[in-house]
């Protein structure tokens, strides 16, 4: 049973957090991420108005924007990222387990909202941390210097960091701590 | 620490081996490692939107903060003056110190009754079917300068204006019909309560009047808002400064900044939040020196520019786009307002434009740019002002020319355009209906893989008005 346009609209602004976890895992770069959502978005969106009809409008969405990822590796003068065989067999993988994901239910709002909690309980210097990387999108050579640690503590700090997060947000969502 | 976790923090980083990619591809050939990757991708995306969350409202509560605190500041002390000594040397002898007291209180009396002790507004502009109701009592179409007192109501019918307010308090207000408004002047300054209909408040003072709109209250802080009494609730459109506002039935407050707005529905447990008054993907700027400020308003189903303008109508020539076709000798060209977003290749922009009630003194339409400085090449389609619809072209290298192909079209009330842009090339049509289309012109203009485009409005002195609906941008890639 194909879904009409209101019901494909009513799903991509739902569903919207993991599309973009999509993206943003791809290429680590918000306002790329951004740009790339976007542009997802506008082709639906055209496609809907031509009356085309989408089955599977995730995989619809994964598979455009990962055409649009590939295209910005290709063209983008300066991307750290070289596309061969290898690469392109990541995306499959990475396109593979979204959409064996797709089954799995429960939007990503609540657990944003007890992650957000669980951040203002951090330390302050493990909350700069992960501005660093996740806000202010340094390099991890970066935060390192900024730290004054190695690379590899670094990385360990953050992996320590979002497994403690991961271990809050669930006991939230558990207990039902949320009341805001 | 798993293996993949430290992987992925590197391929994020952009700093994977070759190596290391093809043992993260292995990996991932495991079920189990791919529902992994799923949960820690999507777990960082949350991160990543959680901590800009707090950010923004880490920012939003300073603003708040500096805001809320502002009349609480303390007063500066001044030095003393001959005048405190003498007044405390007064205050020193017993008999006068009885005395002084009895005498303020017997002059303040007598000052009381000899004098109108109520502050005053002034009506400065309104439309003939404008009317101030007073002691019971009509006073139809009240010239400029008529002074409003104490418990005067203004009602504007629908199209009609009144403007009014308290020059030497710096701030003015304008009533847009159908709309009714009462006046109160109490010690602490003037207050307003809505009744129905639109009104617009600027001050330049730190605390401007009060308003009062179905069971809020609203305070600008030098800046400009709009506030709109409907059926279904009150809405505060805050163009510049910042204003507080209160729900009265539940005590709940909101600072509601510049760009913002809020909404305050009768219905109970309704949101009481604050929005941005331009929804993503769209922006808002002048580009180039424009006139006045235009105002932005997102509706339900368009979007409505206006321009309230600085002076009275025919202060200067109606404003025109660049490059365009002028209305005789008093011809300006300049800016405009550009409500935009970003399109990538080739596309298209459609939209009716519906002038609003009113002169519209400026040109409103269509228009696709290489970029938003002042000079870049751009194409425009429209003319709210004039009887045509046409393609015009910007400037471009400091030439500027008009489209000797343009095909003008009667075109006074609501009319469609839209601009198709496939490369270089920019074709400009025009209908009637939004079905059936005639070509107005087409140009070349050197643009890049990502143009903007959107809605413009030029203005005069005077103010413009034009709503545009039926909007639809497609890109075609």
């Amino acid at each position: 049973m194909s879904l009409n346009n209101q019901q494909i609209t009513a799903w991509f602004l739902a569903d919207r957090h993991r599309l973009m976890a999509f993206i943003f895992g791809l290429l680590s770069e918000a306002q790329t991420s951004e740009d790339v959502f976007q542009e997802v978005w506008l082709k639906l969106h055209a496609e809907l108005e031509k009356g085309a009809v989408i089955q599977n409008p995730p995989a619809w969405c994964r598979a455009v924007a990962r055409n649009l990822i590939l295209m910005h590796w290709r063209t983008k003068q300066n991307s750290k990222v070289r596309v061969d065989s290898t690469l392109v067999e990541f995306l499959d993988c990475v396109e593979q387990a979204f959409g064996e994901d797709d089954a799995a239910n429960g939007s990503d709002q609540d657990r944003r909202q007890a992650l957000g909690e669980c951040l203002r309980a951090l330390p302050e210097k493990s909350r700069q941390m992960l501005s660093l990387r996740y806000e202010q999108e340094l390099p991890l050579k970066d935060v390192a210097a900024k730290a004054g640690h190695s690379c590899d503590a670094v990385i360990k700090a953050l992996v320590r960091l979002r497994q403690a997060l991961g271990v809050c947000v669930e006991k939230k969502l558990k207990l039902g701590e949320l009341g805001l | 620490m798993s293996r993949l976790e430290e992987i992925l923090l590197k391929w994020q980083d952009g700093s994977l081996s070759a190596d290391e990619q093809r043992e993260l591809n292995a990996l991932l050939a495991q079920p189990e490692a791919r529902r992994q990757l799923v949960r820690e991708l999507r777990f960082d995306n949350l991160v990543r939107e959680a901590l800009r969350d707090q950010q923004a409202a880490s920012v939003a509560s300073v603003s708040a903060e500096r805001f809320a605190s502002a009349p609480l500041r303390e007063p500066v002390a001044e030095p003393s003056s001959p005048w405190d000594e003498m007044f405390s040397w007064l205050l020193g002898r017993p008999v006068l110190r009885l005395a002084l007291p009895l005498l303020v209180v017997g002059l303040g009396t007598w000052f009381a009754l000899s004098l109108d002790p109520a502050a005053s507004l002034t009506l400065s502009g309104q439309s003939r079917s404008t009317l101030v109701e007073r002691d019971g009592r009509k006073v139809p179409a009240p010239e400029d300068g008529f002074v409003l007192r104490d418990g005067d109501g203004i009602v504007v019918a629908t199209g009609g204006v009144a403007i009014f307010g308290d020059a030497a308090q710096g701030f003015s207000s304008t009533l847009l019909g159908p709309a009714a408004v009462t006046f109160r002047s109490v010690e602490a300054g003037p207050r307003l309560s809505l009744h129905r209909g639109e009104l617009r408040v600027s001050s330049s003072a730190a605390s401007g009047p009060r308003v009062e709109a179905g069971d809020t209250v609203a305070l600008i802080d030098q800046g400009a808002m709009t506030l709109r009494a409907q059926a279904e609730g009150v809405r505060l459109e805050v163009e510049s400064g910042r204003a507080r506002w209160q729900r009265l039935d539940d005590g709940r407050e909101l600072t509601v900044a510049e760009g913002y707005f809020a909404q305050a529905d009768r219905r109970p447990g309704s949101e009481f939040a604050v929005t941005p008054l331009i929804p993503r993907p769209w922006n808002s700027q002048d580009v180039g020196p424009t006139e006045a400020p235009t105002f932005v308003r997102f509706e339900a189903d368009s979007v409505r520019l206006s321009s309230a303008g600085r002076g009275s109508p025919g202060e200067a020539g109606p404003r025109r786009f660049a490059g365009g076709k002028g209305h005789g000798a008093r011809r300006q060209e300049g800016g405009f307002h550009f409500v935009y977003r970003s399109m990538r290749g080739d596309g298209e922009i459609v939209a009716r434009v519906v002038p609003g009630a009113g002169a519209v003194n400026g040109d409103a339409g269509l228009v696709v740019r290489r970029d938003l400085t002042e000079d870049a090449p751009m194409a425009f389609v429209g003319n709210a002002s004039g009887p045509s619809v046409s393609l015009r072209r910007g400037p471009h290298g400091g030439r500027q020319r008009a489209n000797a192909a343009a095909g003008d079209e009667k075109s006074v009330g609501p009319y469609w355009v839209r601009l198709v842009r496939r490369g270089d090339t920019v074709t400009a049509f025009r209908s009637k209906d939004g079905r059936d289309w005639a070509v107005t012109g087409k140009e070349t203009i050197p643009l890049a893989e990502t143009a903007y485009v959107g809605l413009a409005l030029a203005s005069d002195a005077s103010g413009a008005d034009v709503a545009f609906d039926n909007i639809k941008v497609t890109s075609v890639r």
